[in-house]
């Protein structure tokens, strides 16, 4: 059965990460792109297949299968490949830990401060007219608050302190657990390296005092690792943006 | 055998106990009174240094998070299996798991501090408030102690959790559980976190409005597992018990 999947390009952090779960799934999936500057994923069509316009979204059998983490677990359940969750239930923890973390504590940090960096700056070339015409279309309260909060530049200075404090604490728990196994669950390469590697591959550049050589070299040994593998070189190859945080910052968990 | 560290048998406390009376392990339960500020006292900070329940204490490791908890009882323990079969009804089940950490869980705390809790500490934080390890959520204890509570964050939680409680009306209209026609995590997690919802937003969840889900609740509330996990209680009203929970998602 066809298998589809809808995702931003450039791709950003939640598409990636289910993009690369795909390929390293080894899923022949069709590839639709939206383009987040221009608002694809408040359209119609696609609010038909999720109503909370979020991206990315995976067609499978007919049936939409959506939100970040649920649906790569829903990867590795459906589909023939290499299993990418370990077989010992403590390491699976380990695993589902990073997935909370990410979806709770370092992914929405990021979001927040790459808004403030890239979103509001595109948002502020809009005139007043197109904004409030956008914020109509958005489907859902939370969606809304955050577009005009960018647009309103409202975010306030302790926030972003506080996103940018946990941009540090995830630096160090990265190479805390990077010191002590080869992935980030343990002994096996898992969901959990594919998650993170998509939050945390623009980290040395973008904030290179936390994450570096010197610092952080069991974290930077990782990238290298991951950015070796075949699946993520062929999602740079497929793909662009992946160097840079998602450009539009309009996709959630 | 285990130790689970846990307090009133409501949110992640009540999904632990319920989750491990399901599958029949035995363990032995340690109670932490979390408005007691028991969760950053030295022994327990000894346990996990989150100062978070509910904690599961397993041989040489300490399984933290709600989430990611009951799903490991679920795959190390044997017992009736808690997962779906079918990769559909699995990610229906981790869906819910995640929305009941990211949706209900913060949505709910709100309303339970309000109602039960803000009462309690006449604005004047306890000293062992400074004992709570991460700086953004002791701000957020002092907050919610000083009256002092972001309306519009509030208003938006409530809101997804709304719309989370009409999607489990459609979800129970057509099949028997959460996740499907198989009991599963996910009953047991968004239970643990709407037991109180009739009488916090009776508004939302009523035999009016949310027949299917009042149902469940019943059907929920009679489970053998579910009345062990109940009688944990020390204050006998665990639906009241209510702390700061995760804040609300920041962005996105």
């Amino acid at each position: 059965m066809a298998v589809e999947l809808y995702f931003f390009q450039p791709l950003g952090t939640n598409s990636g990460r289910v993009y690369l779960t795909l390929l390293e799934k080894g899923v022949d999936f069709v590839r639709h792109e939206l383009d987040g500057r221009a608002f694809d994923h408040f359209q119609p069509d696609y609010l038909a297949i999720n109503p909370k316009g979020q991206v990315p979204s995976l067609v499978h059998d007919g049936r939409a299968i959506t939100e970040g983490a649920p649906t790569m677990d829903y990867i590795d359940d459906a589909f023939e490949g290499p299993p990418l969750k370990p077989s010992d239930p403590k390491a699976r923890w380990r695993m589902r830990c990073w997935a909370e973390y990410i979806d709770q504590d370092f992914g929405p940090a990021g979001m927040m401060l790459n808004w403030s960096n890239v979103v509001r700056p595109f948002m502020g070339e809009r005139s007043r007219d197109e904004v409030e015409a956008l914020l109509k279309r958005v489907p859902t309260d939370e969606r809304r608050r955050a577009w005009k909060r960018a647009y309103e530049r409202v975010v306030p200075e302790a926030e972003l302190a506080e996103s940018r404090r946990r941009n540090e604490v995830g630096a160090a728990r990265m190479e805390a657990a990077l010191a002590t196994s080869p992935w980030l669950a343990g002994d096996d390469y898992s969901l959990a390296d594919i998650n993170m590697f998509n939050f945390f591959s623009w980290m040395p550049r973008f904030q290179p005092d936390l994450v570096n050589a010197e610092k952080t070299p069991h974290a930077m040994a990782w990238l290298d690792r991951m950015e070796a593998r075949p699946a993520v070189q062929q999602m740079r190859a497929e793909t662009t943006g992946r160097r840079t945080p998602p450009q539009t910052g309009a996709e959630t968990t | 055998v285990p130790k689970l560290y846990h307090w009133e048998p409501n949110q992640g406390s009540a999904a632990a106990l319920i989750c491990l009376h399901e599958k029949g392990v035995a363990f032995e339960a340690d109670y932490v009174d979390v408005l007691a500020f028991e969760q950053v006292r030295p022994r327990f900070l000894a346990v996990n240094p989150a100062g978070l329940v509910p904690v599961l204490s397993d041989g040489d490791v300490t399984i933290t998070e709600t989430g990611p908890l009951v799903q490991y009882v679920d795959e190390a323990y044997a017992g009736p299996p808690l997962t779906p079969a079918a990769p559909y009804d699995r990610w229906l089940m981790r869906r819910w798991l995640k929305f009941a950490q990211e949706d209900f869980a913060p949505a709910i705390s709100a309303l339970g501090w309000r109602r039960h809790t803000a009462g309690r500490f006449d604005g004047q934080p306890p000293a062992a408030l400074a004992k709570v390890p991460r700086p953004d959520r002791r701000d957020r204890w002092a907050r919610a102690i000083a009256g002092d509570f972001d309306e519009e964050a509030e208003t938006a939680g409530r809101s997804k959790l709304i719309r989370e409680i009409g999607r489990m009306e459609d979800q129970l209209a057509e099949t028997a559980w959460l996740a499907g026609e198989t009991y599963s995590l996910a009953d047991i997690v968004i239970f643990s976190m709407v037991n109180p919802v009739p009488e916090l937003l009776p508004d939302a969840m009523n035999a009016k409005a949310t027949p299917h889900v009042m149902a469940w609740l019943g059907r929920m509330r009679a489970r053998p597992a579910v009345q062990k996990a109940m009688a944990a209680s020390r204050t006998n009203d665990p639906a009241a018990a209510f702390a700061i929970g995760p804040e609300f998602v920041r962005w996105g």
